[in-house]
């Protein structure tokens, strides 16, 4: 889904705010992380032993013609390199292990942080965005915590280590060789820069086919239907060409490349027999040390080459890393209270409080609605799309805190009340259920741990749901699909009314306007449903079943944030306002006359 | 494949599902056909990319020889008996990097020309996959998800482009290296040559194990990141009723054994990751101690000179290196195979719906449409059963019925986006079959339920009406959509770019859009699937009155529910299951009190409801009421 989300994939480098707070996760690891470094810090010394100890063999054993320390020489040998092999191994895992904790943690804080996210936050927010933090920009850091630092550190420590043993062995072979290091290395740099901007273009080229392949998919019946093959395929061809050329280019980078090093490799070897044999003539250098330089400066481009490398993964975690923080970093809009306590028990009082509501600064979408319901008491609230009913609803359940007025249950402001313990209280029947790919059990209790299965069969019972339920191939342990897709419309709805049973709250919200067709036998058994869910509860329903309004003790009527009716059903219909008109529309349509 | 044509799709996908692809190979191996022709038709770059390599590669081993040399010469020397001088060692160096600049030239060569022939091979691939894609029919595309088609169309083509490219350059490399060298270390002494390709092996197994297992425990990884994504996703999309019922812990709760689960997974694939590097150096150093033991014996009892230890040390690490790199070109060859599977899975699935074999050609047609005996399944439930009914050209007949009932099955019937089953559809007494589609679709405006419109600007989204349409055919189209009264709120009127990263039309201009290009295409024949249902009641009536006068002389096939458009049909058909259950007038069907009648006064009666609620003016509704 990150293919049409084209985000600026390129950050800094290197951003000491975002960089520290980075390593403070690798606080809990420091123990791993030092016995890390330790560790390559020998393994790199070790990597340079075998060399030497060949560089020994040839001047001490070889060349006079002894053999007696050979076999010596040669168990070092091997000793070394198991032990370089074990070590490496070991840093290696014990790396890659914090890698993951670091993943776990930082990913386990994003979702609780989101979990914990007001309701507003997500009105604002795309879900793919949200995903793509928490898979792809985790990932990201991940790669850069236990292969690219690693790696960086490896190789600096190699060449570093190369260059010391070679001042060691000859310093002034070594500072001839170092006129032609220098160079080398700015040529890298400059190939590594040509080379990411050719990556960068190739991803922006492949970024654009998706979109544009997206598109020709999604439209094609368009294509087809208006013959716009050829028109549609010249877009595409743009776009394939241009990731062709940068294809090109990329490859062209990678292919001069090759050749840079065989060229090192025989320049600094020209070198090593010209200057470094022609002094060997007179003594001044052993063969040993020329073999030793040959292949030390074969072990040379690599980790330079490596370096420049692992630039591109930088920059990308470090853009990931300023995205996560931004989402950790965003506040919670609607926090408990300080003393927020919860209340002994709760009856089931309302009250609105002469509420003023509004998402934006100053579009009032509730205006001074106050009402009070008393526990136990059944509410439909009527009114035009906009009218502010399922807002009303929202705010019964803090997901969002008003800004004029108050809202109490039992006498409490809700605000005083933790949100969480009120959300409890308050069940909410959502108009287009969620339903996750889980058990029926799992969705009915929405993993709530607390609720045992037999209390998931009696709620399912209860509401009528059980039948159908059954007759699942694994009945409650029937995996749904995901949205419920092997499920109908009714089907939901029922496991709905189920979940608001099981969990058994005080007052109950309804969202229940009208959806697609639902067949008159299942219709019948959602109608009884809500009957029994609403039975005992102080009830709040949006509603469009005739018969739904009919069940109700009292009808508010919202018209453009105002409570304008109220009043019981045949109240309401003496009075002929706008309840009594709707009444008598809705009626016509569902009896239809 | 003639045999296999219409499950064709079906088959390949279940292949496709099987996790491990052992089931490979029925429809896969032998149907490489079209990257095959592609190979073949760069063969002469490929061959002469291949005679570069082999030359490079055997240059790359003459600067070892040259350095045994020098190395005897200052051996002996040192000793006394040579007479080796400076200018002598500055020839056998500029030997070496006249040796080594003829080889970086063929190395480059040969790396351009070879991979460069894979990412053309890559570019001609990816186009004929777009051209088969736009030529597949609904059928294909009920079945097949848009992601996992982008990513034949991205990932899978280049996973077969490393495989025809760096993979095949890396596997000859590593042949002729293996030979080359043979050949090289056999000229020093057969004994050692002998140890060290017993050697080899190890180097080789021990790569293809690592890699493999790593790419298998990687495969697990991305499994479970898949799964992350999804608990993420549903958890992100269901947040309110999460909220709702506090189960923010639960959550996490669920979220951390997944997350978990990941980090096991990973560790896993660590073990081998962790492995890989000790294991090349430890292999690389391995052989250089083979041969200081064995071969520094040989050098102090004579059998060899210290140059040829000297050179032998250098060919090895040439040959390691060189095979450090096959247990890479093994894995990206296993992905190359499943990729070239996937990519010929849709390239081998026909177009259920293409043109005759033998086109009559079609200039204007009149527009008489007549539905024979059709019948229209999809799998095994039927959709449109025994449908008879002729259209005069020139009539307007509404279809009405409830969601599911057939209607845009009938709808999509006229411009071959479906065919029947069984029975016929003919345009001017002609079977549409017989048409080809370009003929036959240049017939139909028609206008879908979901309309779909391009990130291009407006007018060339219109512009797939007709290309070569002037102004005025342009203003036409647009007044009679009721478009031109949104122009100037959309910054660049009607040149403004549209969609992701351009202007967001509302769901009402966007229909509308759709109806101008349509109008724009001044077609015998319109077909509108519900084409204005999310436009505002009061611009649909003055659509709907324009559009008279357009439909005026031209077949018009309606899917529609205002009563408006219903009265002004010259007939209504009414869709039950399938069926036409009643056809006729409107007042004819009003007077016999059927399932018509019932529709119609559902609908006026929402009608005046509609009415009343939007006389109050209703306010915008805001994101959370949603």
């Amino acid at each position: 889904m990150s293919f049409y989300e084209e985000e600026e994939l390129i950050g800094k480098v290197y951003d000491r705010r975002i960089a520290g707070r980075l390593l403070s996760y690798l606080r809990p690891y420091r123990t791993q992380v030092v016995i890390s470094v330790l560790l390559m810090l020998v393994v790199a010394g070790l990597e340079l032993v075998p060399t030497l100890l060949v560089k020994y063999a040839i001047d001490e054993q070889i060349t006079p013609g002894r053999t007696d320390q050979l076999g010596k020489v040669a168990l070092l040998f091997l000793g070394t390199l198991l032990l370089g092999f074990m070590m490496r191994f070991v840093q290696m895992y014990l790396t890659w292990w914090v890698g993951q904790r670091f993943m776990v943690d930082l990913r386990m804080q994003l979702f609780s942080h989101i979990q914990h996210l007001s309701v507003s936050y997500f009105d604002r927010n795309p879900v793919g965005r949200l995903v793509t933090r928490l898979t792809g920009d985790i990932q990201q850091i991940e790669m850069v915590i236990s292969q690219g630092i690693i790696q960086i550190l490896t190789n600096l420590l190699m060449v570093t280590a190369i260059v010391v043993a070679l001042y060691v062995l000859n310093w002034w072979l070594a500072l001839i060789m170092t006129v032609f290091v220098v160079p080398l290395i700015f040529l890298v740099r400059l190939f590594a820069a040509a080379q990411r901007q050719a990556f960068r273009d190739q991803r922006m080229w492949m970024a654009r086919i998706n979109a544009y392949l997206n598109e020709l998919i999604t439209g094609v019946a368009i294509i087809q239907l208006f013959n716009r093959q050829r028109r549609n395929m010249e877009y595409f061809d743009q776009r394939n060409s241009g990731a062709l050329e940068a294809n090109l280019r990329v490859l062209f980078w990678y292919a001069v490349f090759e050749p840079t090093v065989v060229l090192f490799n025989a320049v600094t070897i020209t070198a090593i027999i010209w200057v470094g044999g022609g002094a060997s003539l007179d003594g001044a250098v052993s063969i040993g040390t020329l073999v030793a330089f040959i292949s030390f400066m074969q072990r040379f481009f690599w980790p330079i080459r490596e370096l420049s490398e692992r630039y591109t993964m930088i920059q990308g975690a470090m853009a990931s890393a300023e995205r996560i923080f931004g989402v950790l970093d965003a506040p919670e809009e609607v926090v408990d209270s300080e003393g927020a306590r919860p209340l002994a028990g709760v009856r089931g009082d309302i009250r609105f409080d002469h509420v003023w509501f509004a998402y934006e600064p100053e579009n009032w979408v509730l205006k001074d609605v106050d009402f009070t319901i008393p526990a136990g008491q059944k509410v439909a609230i009527v009114g035009a799309t906009g009218a502010g009913k399922s807002t009303t609803m929202a705010l019964l359940s803090r997901f969002y805190d008003v800004q004029r007025g108050a809202i109490l249950v039992d006498g409490e402001p809700i605000r005083d009340l933790p949100q969480r313990w009120l959300r409890r209280h308050v069940g909410v029947m959502l108009q287009d259920p969620w339903i996750v790919s889980d058990s029926v059990e799992e969705n009915i209790r929405l993993r709530d741990t607390s609720i045992s299965d037999e209390q998931v069969r009696a709620a399912a019972e209860a509401v009528g749901a059980s039948k159908f339920i059954e007759r699942l191939p694994d009945g409650y342990r029937t995996v749904l699909a995901e949205r419920g897709a092997n499920l109908s419309t009714g089907q939901k709805q029922l496991i709905a009314l189920a979940r608001v049973a099981a969990f058994n709250p005080e007052i109950v919200l309804v969202m229940d306007e009208a959806t697609a067709s639902i067949d008159p036998e299942t219709e019948e058994t959602i109608q009884s449903g809500l009957d029994r869910v609403m039975a005992g509860r102080t009830a709040l329903i949006i509603a469009h079943r005739l018969n739904t309004i009919r069940a109700v003790d009292r009808i508010i009527v919202l018209h453009l944030g105002e409570v304008v009716e109220d009043g019981s059903h045949d109240e309401l219909i003496a009075q002929g306002g706008i309840y009594a008109r709707l009444y008598e529309l809705q009626y016509q349509v569902q009896a239809g006359v | 494949m003639e045999t296999r044509a219409d499950g064709a799709w079906r088959d390949v996908a279940t292949v496709a599902l099987t996790p491990d692809g052992s089931t490979a190979d029925i429809a896969g191996a032998a149907s490489d056909r079209r990257i095959w022709r592609y190979l073949i038709q760069y063969r002469w770059q490929y061959i002469s990319g291949f005679f570069a390599l082999v030359t490079a590669t055997v240059l790359a081993l003459i600067p070892p020889l040259v350095v045994k040399y020098a190395v005897d010469d200052i051996e002996q020397t040192v000793r006394g008996s040579g007479d080796v001088t400076r200018s002598t060692l500055l020839s056998y160096g500029a030997i070496i990097v006249a040796t080594a600049i003829v080889e970086s030239v063929l190395r480059y060569y040969s790396r351009r020309i070879v991979s460069g022939s894979a990412r053309h091979i890559e570019y001609h691939l990816r186009e004929d996959l777009a051209w088969h894609l736009l030529s597949l029919d609904q059928g294909f595309y009920v079945q097949a998800r848009t992601g996992d088609l982008m990513s034949r169309l991205t990932n899978d083509l280049q996973a077969v482009r490393d495989f025809i490219g760096p993979s095949v350059v890396d596997i000859s490399r590593s042949l002729v290296v293996l030979i080359a060298g043979f050949a090289f270390m056999l000229a020093i002494d057969v004994r050692l040559t002998l140890i060290s390709f017993a050697y080899l092996p190890v180097v080789i197994l021990s790569m293809a194990y690592f890699e493999t297992n790593i790419e298998k425990r990687f495969f697990e990884v991305q499994e479970q990141l898949a799964e992350l994504t999804e608990r993420s996703q549903e958890n992100v999309s269901g947040i309110r009723a999460i909220k709702a019922y506090a189960q923010e812990d639960a959550e996490i709760a669920t979220f951390a054994r997944e997350n978990a689960e990941m980090r096991r997974r990973a560790m896993r694939l660590g073990q081998y990751q962790a492995g890989l590097l000790p294991t090349m150096m430890a292999l690389t150093a391995g052989g250089t101690l083979l041969l200081l033991w064995f071969g520094g014996r040989d050098v102090v009892s004579g059998r060899i000179s210290i140059g040829d230890f000297v050179q032998l040390s250098l060919v090895m690490s040439i040959l390691a290196t060189q095979l450090m790199s096959v247990g890479w070109v093994v894995a990206s060859a296993q992905m190359g195979v499943v990729a070239i599977r996937r990519i010929n899975e849709v390239l081998r699935t026909p177009a259920a719906i293409a043109d005759p074999a033998h086109p009559e050609p079609l200039g204007r047609a009149e527009g008489r449409v007549e539905f024979r005996d059709v019948t229209v399944r999809f799998g095994q439930t039927p959709v449109l059963t025994g449908i008879n009914l002729a259209i005069e050209a020139g009539a307007t007949v509404a279809i009405v019925g409830a969601t599911g009932q057939g209607k845009t099955t009938l709808a999509n019937l006229v411009p071959r986006l479906v065919d029947p089953n069984e029975g016929a559809v003919l345009l001017d007494g002609r079977d549409i079959r017989s048409i080809s589609l370009a003929d036959l679709r240049r017939q139909v405006g028609f206008v879908p339920q979901e309309s779909f419109l391009f990130s291009e600007s407006l007018r060339e989204n219109i512009s797939y009406g007709r290309s070569d349409a002037d102004d005025d055919a342009y203003h036409h189209a647009l007044v009679t959509s009721q478009l031109s009264n949104d122009l100037e709120q959309l910054g660049d009127g009607i040149h403004t770019v549209i969609g992701e990263r351009g202007t967001t039309l509302s769901g009402g201009q966007k229909q509308r859009a759709a109806i101008a290009r349509a109008l724009l295409k001044d077609p015998p024949i319109l077909v509108l699937d519900d084409a204005l249902s999310h436009v505002d009641t009061h611009t649909e009536e003055e659509i709907l009155r324009r559009l008279r006068d357009f439909m005026e002389g031209r077949t018009t096939l309606v899917i529609a529910h205002r009563t408006s458009t219903l009265r002004a049909a010259d007939r209504i058909v009414v869709l039950e299951d399938g069926r036409i259950a009643e056809e006729g007038a409107h007042h004819e069907l009003l007077r016999r009190g059927g399932v018509y009648s019932r529709i119609y006064r559902e609908q006026l009666a929402l009608e005046q409801r509609q009415e009343d609620v939007e006389a109050d003016l209703v306010e915008p509704v805001p994101e959370g009421e949603r």
